[in-house]
């Protein structure tokens, strides 16, 4: 008969000395997670900050380029599009280094002499040139011939115009037949060159300058595809998020005083409500802090009341021009005098009913950075909102009012074209999914740097409920 | 000696030395894998814990200040890593508090295989073979894994009983198999 006993000894004895060995994959793996996240969290945010920054760089850049260049006629055509699929029109190149354009020259098969000089004179122009205004080729000339042998040349974004190899990208496979179409037709052009000198470096293929060039520009294409890369990877952290919003604003100012003209300092004023909209993209640092930039249409009313509007015809306008208003009126000289000063004066009974108004109507351009924290993260999120913004003056108008009657008398003068503000404000958000948000957002915003000559105590501020949408990627 | 040079290999992996770090795992992985297979649900998932439990350590040896023992101090991590992955698995069975714990649970002493043992374990629910590990092969106290489990001392009583039950009911059914089998 055996012997019989508790369940547990016979457990207990079991794993008395029990011991297993892992795999040596576990320890690999624990390895590996172990230097992964040291990496991971020192690498990729700063890595990410440094993006961020370029990003806005790149926006500030667009939006200030579109936004003070008006001269939007376009430079003669450079581009000689030989299979429609580059674009045809590259204004953006006389502009900016960093172009995105892709210029296309046809090398001719050099049957034809002048059409190889064209081809030849545009290589080197295009070499010392940025601009490549000094490229012009005549495209019925390269077009009419049908045999054409097409080199490609395509402008890396990424390649300093001032370098020598500027021009040209030259796919790999093509400058092979670069160089055998140039050894090709050395015999019969050769002769017709005299001062072309890249010309006669075609003569031997490790000195032509465009083949020399392609190991350094597959570099920076790597290095572009490789900062593409990055990019993808990280919209895939969801850290990402787009939105769009509006709000009322609110306009007043803080202190007395006036930004027309001395005289209007103890007038009653009032600020309108309008309208603020635009778009808005945020990036997440961690779940606790985000930073966010976009670009906002802002426009600005404000009312100085209590004022008597009135056409002199033939006085000199001197003495009641204000003193920080442009007015036009091709018809006389309109001026503006605050019924107070008058009332001071003259205590004439009938000035104090007066009840026109001068009503400022102003628009910006915003571009905010604003950093957002976190109180609250669950479905209701509660955030702390701080920042500053970049306001780039659009609209600037003086409008008289009377009984409801606007009429356009002018414009102030000492507005700057760029101002700033300080933001401060409070956030509310519903995650109505994972990816999509509502916002609500009150938000106060300090103007600095407005006007540059104010009377009196004229501090701007507006107030804005922002209210939005936003989705996460 | 080895004292010594653990108290180094200690203060070496605070500075994170990948060298010290193996080392540390090289002296203690079996040990601790041993309670991973006993605690877990199978041999992958103990894999999981094992690697879960030394990621944790790893991270917090900065915390251990060389009172006590050292070996005491991993497996009470590895054991809380366990712990943390089944322990809000719900047992969905009603078992009165007052079950008879004192019930007679005794088994024919036979050779059962260490594998066969360990196997049964891990077939058992979650909150049974978690209370059964604690308190039959790790000395813990009702009072204690109640603490840990965060549950009331009665169920760890009742979830312990009804582990003994499920093992022994399971032991004997192999055994008559087996017997019927070599007839």
């Amino acid at each position: 008969m055996k012997e019989r006993k508790h369940i547990d000894r016979l457990f207990q004895e079991g794993f008395k000395d029990f011991e297993a060995t892992p795999k040596d994959a576990i320890w690999q793996n624990i390895e590996a997670k172990l230097h992964h996240n040291k990496k991971k969290r020192r690498a990729l945010p700063i890595w990410w900050r440094y993006a961020g920054i370029a990003a806005l760089f790149l926006l500030l850049l667009t939006v200030g380029r579109i936004y003070f260049i008006n001269d939007t006629s376009l430079p003669a055509n450079q581009v000689v599009d030989t299979d429609g699929t580059f674009p045809e029109k590259s204004s953006i190149t006389n502009n900016t280094i960093i172009s995105s354009n892709n210029i296309v020259l046809d090398s001719i098969d050099n049957k034809d002499s002048n059409n190889l000089s064209n081809s030849q004179n545009s290589i080197q122009s295009s070499k010392v040139s940025s601009a490549f205004s000094g490229t012009n080729l005549n495209p019925d000339a390269i077009k009419s011939d049908d045999d054409n042998q097409i080199l490609v040349n395509k402008n890396s974004p990424f390649i300093n115009p001032f370098q020598e190899n500027t021009i040209a990208k030259i796919n790999q496979s093509d400058s092979d037949q670069v160089t055998s179409e140039m050894k090709k037709n050395e015999e019969g052009t050769g002769s017709n060159k005299t001062d072309n000198s890249s010309m006669a470096n075609n003569k031997n293929a490790e000195n032509n300058p465009l083949i020399n060039s392609s190991p350094k520009n597959n570099a920076t294409i790597e290095e572009a595809i490789a900062a593409s890369k990055k990019e993808d990877e990280a919209t895939r952290l969801n850290k990402w998020s787009v939105g769009t919003h509006a709000a009322p604003i609110y306009f007043n100012s803080l202190g007395k005083g006036s930004s027309l003209d001395a005289q209007f300092n103890e007038n009653s004023k009032n600020g309108e409500v309008t309208m603020s909209y635009g778009v808005s993209a945020s990036y997440a640092l961690n779940n606790k802090l985000s930073i966010r930039s976009g670009i906002n249409k802002v426009n600005l009313g404000y009312n100085t009341n209590n004022v008597i509007v009135f056409e002199s015809i033939g006085l000199s306008s001197k003495s009641s021009a204000l003193r920080n208003v442009d007015t036009y009126n091709p018809g006389g000289n309109i001026s503006i005098i605050s019924a107070e000063s008058i009332n001071n004066i003259n205590n004439e009974p009938f000035i104090k009913t007066s009840n026109t108004s001068v009503n400022q109507s102003l628009g910006f351009i915003e571009i905010p950075l604003e950093i957002e924290y976190a109180l609250v993260n669950k479905k209701f999120g509660f955030n702390i909102i701080g920042g500053f913004s970049s306001f780039i003056l659009s609209n600037n108008e003086l409008f008289s009012e009377f009984d409801g009657n606007r009429t356009l008398i002018g414009e102030a003068t000492n507005l700057n074209k760029v101002s700033y503000s300080a933001n401060f404000g409070l956030g509310l958000n519903y995650k109505i999914t994972k990816k999509l948000d509502l916002n609500l957002e009150p938000l106060f915003k300090y103007q600095i740097n407005t006007f540059n000559n104010t009377s009196g105590n004229f501090k701007p501020y507006f107030i804005g409920v922002y209210t939005g949408i936003g989705l996460k990627f | 000696m080895f004292e010594l040079g653990l108290k180094q290999l200690i203060e070496n992996c605070k500075i994170n030395d990948t060298q010290a770090q193996s080392e540390i795992y090289k002296l203690f992985s079996s040990k601790l894998f041993s309670i991973c297979l006993k605690y877990s649900r199978n041999y992958a998932e103990a894999e999981d814990n094992l690697q879960d439990a030394f990621l944790t350590i790893f991270k917090k040896i900065e915390q251990f200040k060389h009172q006590g023992s050292f070996e005491g101090w991993l497996k009470r991590i590895t054991v809380n890593t366990v712990l943390q992955r089944y322990r809000h698995e719900k047992v969905f069975e009603i078992i009165p508090d007052d079950f008879a714990e004192d019930e007679e649970i005794d088994i024919d002493e036979d050779s059962v295989n260490i594998n066969y043992l360990l196997q049964i374990i891990q077939e058992l629910p979650d909150r049974y073979r978690l209370v059964f590990n604690l308190y039959v092969l790790d000395g813990y106290s009702h009072k204690e894994i109640a603490g840990m489990l965060d549950i009331n001392i009665g169920t760890s009583k009742s979830n312990l009983a009804r582990a003994r039950q499920i093992l022994k009911k399971t032991i004997e059914n192999y055994k008559t198999t087996r017997s019927l089998q070599s007839l």
